[in-house]
């Protein structure tokens, strides 16, 4: 007889929370990310089709999930509701199909969007300094606030919003219910330290940290309350799913290991334990190569947090973070896009071999699913998990 | 004696990061009649030490981005005297990131880098069409092309640049480097670049040893 949708949800979530408390479960669970736009390249969409009409997104990933019932998580990266980007005239991404032609992915544009001047400012109250100053700065539509256009933008902006979320909202209850399919991203927050990295100064911060590092470390501190508030809130939509934080600006080549103990990891490491003391789990996407800041990761909550690895020595991980916190990955991204499925295998293989043993170990591309990867690699992947991880026969 | 004790000094402070020993020690040397050329020569063996430091992991980008901007500022305060027999011919390097790719830190390291290492960068930024590279190579006569690709989807692109220098009839005349996370040693052969480097410094260590052979 066939599973009922609560019992396949059970054994799906249950077998990926048995790994994320560092236990063994009956298989390595399978969880591809995606980040970018694969479901429509599997569907048949443009990444146009797929970053615009979250109709069409949710059609996609719906129909991942009905295709790939080994799957123990759907992770419909494309949360990005562009419809509501375009109401505040927004400058700092480059959208496919505006900026860039309908078949590539969309694209950050990274600038300086804040003075040096400034930091004072951002420190006193960082909410105040972002409405009043950093959005006028970053749409178009919004540049002066207070003005009957701002006011047209920002609610153009927020119908949009309550359209995406609308639709959204359904679709996760379907993909639960229907077919008993979790999901691997509840809500989200971000590193303290990125934030000012990512849209505030951009390169800038790394001239900072020696022209004026007292002032980056006051910024830092200032927006910790912030975050902490802001993944608690995200993910209190569903509380049983991590709280996603991307790293950007920590790791090797971008900080020494001293700038790293100083600037990065102490507020980091306080938004992390004060979205856990809520009650939440927590999860990384350590973009690069974290192979000289893993031992920091060990002060944090066993059992709560899991590290979705890119570059990473991910058997260097399981000997450094293992024993304490879920890892998750890496088959390489170059690989899944244009590797052969009988190397995907092997890289699956390897990685289950030296990196399954006590538990604590998920399945996943070092940056999810690539958009080029082709299904036969993506179907090595599912086999090869299938086969290389089962735990108890 | 005194010369070399300055220069040891001025390369250090590059090294070592620090703004205003820099200027103060190209000051003194100024004021101690070191000729301009030797300062320069100093500073950019203080470059080349951070350059080591960079390869070795003791220093990471943010130590490569203030030294460059350390020297730069030594740099200016030598600026006023310097006169036109100072000026040595600057080879000319034209640079961007290919059409439909958006990525510039790598690049904008790279250039930084160049420019320390005395090459005149003209960059073209990001997202950069094929007749956009080959206006600026016609009107620069610069001799080599540098082009970045950090997304797979889009290194196709290096080859329509290529064929189109080809068809300027420029291929022979300019040498061309890329870079980027998407690009390999073989895609670079298999283009027909002259030259793949994975990292910016081995790119100004390549592009360096095309203008001394």
């Amino acid at each position: 007889m066939s599973k009922s949708p609560e019992e396949l949800f059970e054994e799906r979530y249950g077998r990926w929370k048995t790994a994320v408390e560092v236990k063994v479960p009956d298989r390595v669970p399978l969880t591809p990310s995606i980040y970018g736009s694969w479901a429509g390249t599997y569907s048949g969409f443009t990444a146009q089709e797929i970053y615009w009409d979250v109709t069409k997104s949710i059609q996609a990933h719906t129909k991942l999930i009905q295709d790939f019932p080994e799957w123990d998580s759907i992770c419909m990266g494309v949360l990005w509701c562009l419809p509501m980007f375009e109401s505040t005239g927004q400058t700092i991404y480059r959208l496919p199909g505006k900026d860039l032609s309908p078949d590539l992915t969309l694209q950050f544009y990274e600038k300086t969007n804040m003075f040096p001047e400034e930091y004072d400012e951002f420190a006193e109250d960082p909410i105040k300094w972002i409405l009043e100053k950093f959005y006028p700065r970053i749409c178009t539509e919004l540049a002066e606030p207070g003005s009957a256009r701002a006011f047209v933008g920002i609610l153009k902006a927020a119908w949009a919003f309550a359209n995406f979320f609308g639709a959204l909202v359904p679709a996760f209850m379907e993909w639960e219910q229907k077919y008993g399919m979790p999901r691997n991203i509840g809500g989200w927050s971000k590193c303290p330290y990125d934030v000012l990295g990512d849209k505030v100064r951009g390169m800038e911060i790394m001239t900072d940290l020696y022209r004026r590092p007292d002032k980056v470390k006051k910024a830092c501190e200032a927006i910790v309350p912030y975050l902490i508030t802001l993944g608690r809130i995200t993910g209190g939509f569903a509380p049983k799913y991590p709280v996603m934080f991307y790293l950007h600006r920590g790791n090797v080549p971008f900080m020494t290991l001293e700038h790293f103990e100083e600037f990065y990891w102490p507020t980091f490491k306080e938004t992390v334990l004060g979205v856990v003391e809520a009650g939440h789990l927590v999860r990384f996407y350590t973009e690069g190569d974290w192979g000289h800041n893993l031992e920091y990761l060990n002060e944090l909550p066993k059992g709560k947090v899991i590290i979705h690895l890119d570059r990473t020595d991910i058997v260097k991980a399981k000997e450094i973070i293992g024993d304490n916190l879920c890892i998750e990955g890496n088959i390489p991204t170059p690989l899944l896009a244009l590797g052969t499925p009988n190397k995907v295998e092997e890289y699956v293989k390897k990685i289950c071999e030296e990196c399954m043993e006590g538990g604590g170990f998920i399945m996943d591309g070092a940056g999810g699913i690539p958009d080029e990867a082709p299904l036969e690699n993506v179907k090595a992947m599912n086999e090869a998990t299938l086969k290389y991880g089962q735990y108890r026969r | 004696m005194e010369i070399d004790e300055i220069c040891e000094r001025l390369g250090e402070t590059i090294v070592n990061m620090d703004f205003e020993g820099a200027k103060a020690t190209v000051r003194e040397a100024i004021e101690k009649k070191v000729p301009n050329e030797t300062i320069i020569d100093c500073c950019a063996k203080g470059m080349q030490e951070v350059g080591r430091r960079y390869e070795t992991r003791e220093y990471f980008v943010p130590e490569l981005i203030v030294a460059g901007d350390v020297m730069k500022e030594a740099m200016d305060v030598l600026k006023p005297y310097l006169d036109a027999s100072d000026a040595k011919k600057k080879e000319k390097i034209v640079i961007g990131t290919i059409k439909g790719d958006l990525h510039d830190i790598g690049k904008n390291i790279f250039i930084s880098l160049m420019e320390s290492a005395g090459f005149e960068v003209f960059d073209l930024g990001i997202d950069v069409t094929e007749d956009t590279f080959i206006e600026k190579l016609k009107e620069t006569g610069a001799s080599i092309l540098g082009m970045s690709s950090l997304i797979t989807s889009t290194i196709e692109e290096i080859k329509v640049v290529v064929k189109e220098l080809e068809k300027a009839g420029l291929r022979d005349k300019v040498k061309v480097i890329v870079g980027g996370s998407a690009v390999s040693e073989k895609f670079a052969q298999e283009v027909g670049a002259d030259m793949y480097a994975l990292d910016a410094l081995a790119g100004v260590e390549k592009c360096k040893q095309l203008i001394e052979t």
